[in-house]
């Protein structure tokens, strides 16, 4: 599904723009903390398009990905100093937005 | 993007890219937290009892996954998990410089708060339910003081049906109690079926009923239930790496 990946690759670029990394480490780091988390969303996305889950379970299950994607950057921001909040809120913006526009659906 | 990795490679490297950063930026920090092997014992606690239950749930079939969530013995799981999830976090919070850590065990808690009432609201129309969660998330969301009590999702389901009593427009409409009956119904027979030796039916099949198909899409279906726990394994992931990043940064100071 090369739309959602497209999705993943503006919500990151989104990120990146929202956290204004200034070393190439950090901007490397916010990159590759984001694009893994990506799986977790494009796999409820397509899980949606299959029909494999609704749109009720699968704004469900993209909330419960926010909550984590949250805890997970408190975790790392608390003790390396990353700035990683604004990036991560921007990430999920822009994601969010493509996949309602992708998946004509309301997240 | 390539879907051929598997879920175990990804956290693998998730992990390690976090425990990476960690390890490296750590040593300049000195204002967090002391290791303590009693959280990671917590933690690990707590998840082997998340991933037991979810293990129970995806080995058993599809339509007698109801009746499993609604037995006295499964339902009282989901509150000792909350229970040591509110220990947790407790435990977490009297820690000193221990923000991050408090936090993650906050949203670890409120993330098995919105999964344990959504588990309860399978047979209801997914608009209706979705709406209970989203009450409850903003109940959880607007709490100023992040230890006190919430209500339990029992006690948000009963807050919200008094207050659709209370609004005239806010009445449940007799199609979705006659929904719900159908669903509660539907599972319930053909839970007994395969109990009594029959096939376990299809959700897939284009013969599928509406029911099935309902309960396979929802919140008790594979994929939900996939997802979730994968979910779970990163949050308990989460706090392990803290953890485990100052061990390594005590023991740097150790040598040192």
């Amino acid at each position: 599904m090369s739309e959602i990946t497209n999705a993943v690759q503006t919500a990151l670029k989104s990120a990146l723009d929202a956290a204004k990394p200034t070393t190439p480490v950090a901007k490397s780091f916010v990159t590759s903390f984001l694009k893994g988390r990506a799986a977790a969303f494009v796999d409820i996305a397509e899980g949606l398009a299959s029909g494999d889950i609704d749109e009720g379970t699968a704004r469900y299950l993209l909330m419960q990905e926010g909550l984590l994607v949250s805890a997970e950057a408190e975790a790392v921001a608390g003790l390396s100093k990353v700035a990683l909040q604004a990036a991560v809120d921007a990430f999920l913006k822009s994601l969010t937005d493509s996949m309602r526009a992708l998946l004509k659906i309301a997240l | 993007m390539p879907r051929c990795v598997s879920p175990i490679a990804r956290t693998a490297r998730s992990c390690s890219v976090l425990l990476l950063v960690l390890g490296l930026s750590a040593c300049a920090n000195r204002i967090s937290a002391s290791y303590e092997a009693k959280a990671m014992d917590r933690v690990t606690a707590i998840n082997e009892k998340v991933l037991t239950q979810f293990d129970r749930l995806l080995s058993t079939p599809l339509v007698c996954r109801p009746r499993l969530v609604a037995s006295e013995s499964f339902k009282s799981t989901y509150g000792d998990i909350e229970v040591l999830l509110r220990v947790h976090r407790m435990a977490e919070e009297i820690r000193p410089a221990n923000a991050e850590s408090a936090q993650v065990a906050s949203l670890y808690l409120q993330s098995w708060q919105l999964h344990r009432l959504s588990h309860q609201l399978w047979a209801q129309p997914r608009s209706d339910s979705e709406q209970k969660l989203k009450n409850l998330r903003a109940q959880l969301k607007n709490s100023a003081d992040l230890s006190a009590d919430q209500a339990t999702p029992e006690e948000s389901i009963r807050l919200a049906q008094q207050l659709a009593i209370l609004k005239e427009n806010n009445k449940p409409d007799p199609a979705d109690e006659a929904f719900e009956a159908d669903q509660v119904k539907y599972a319930s027979t053909a839970c007994q079926a395969i109990s009594g030796g029959a096939q376990e039916p299809n959700p897939r099949s284009p013969q599928a009923s509406v029911e099935l198909v309902h309960l396979n899409r929802g919140y008790l279906g594979d994929r939900a239930l996939t997802s979730m726990r994968n979910t779970y394994v990163r949050f308990g992931r989460a706090t392990l790496v803290i953890e485990e990043a100052r061990r390594v940064i005590a023991e740097e100071q150790e040598t040192q």
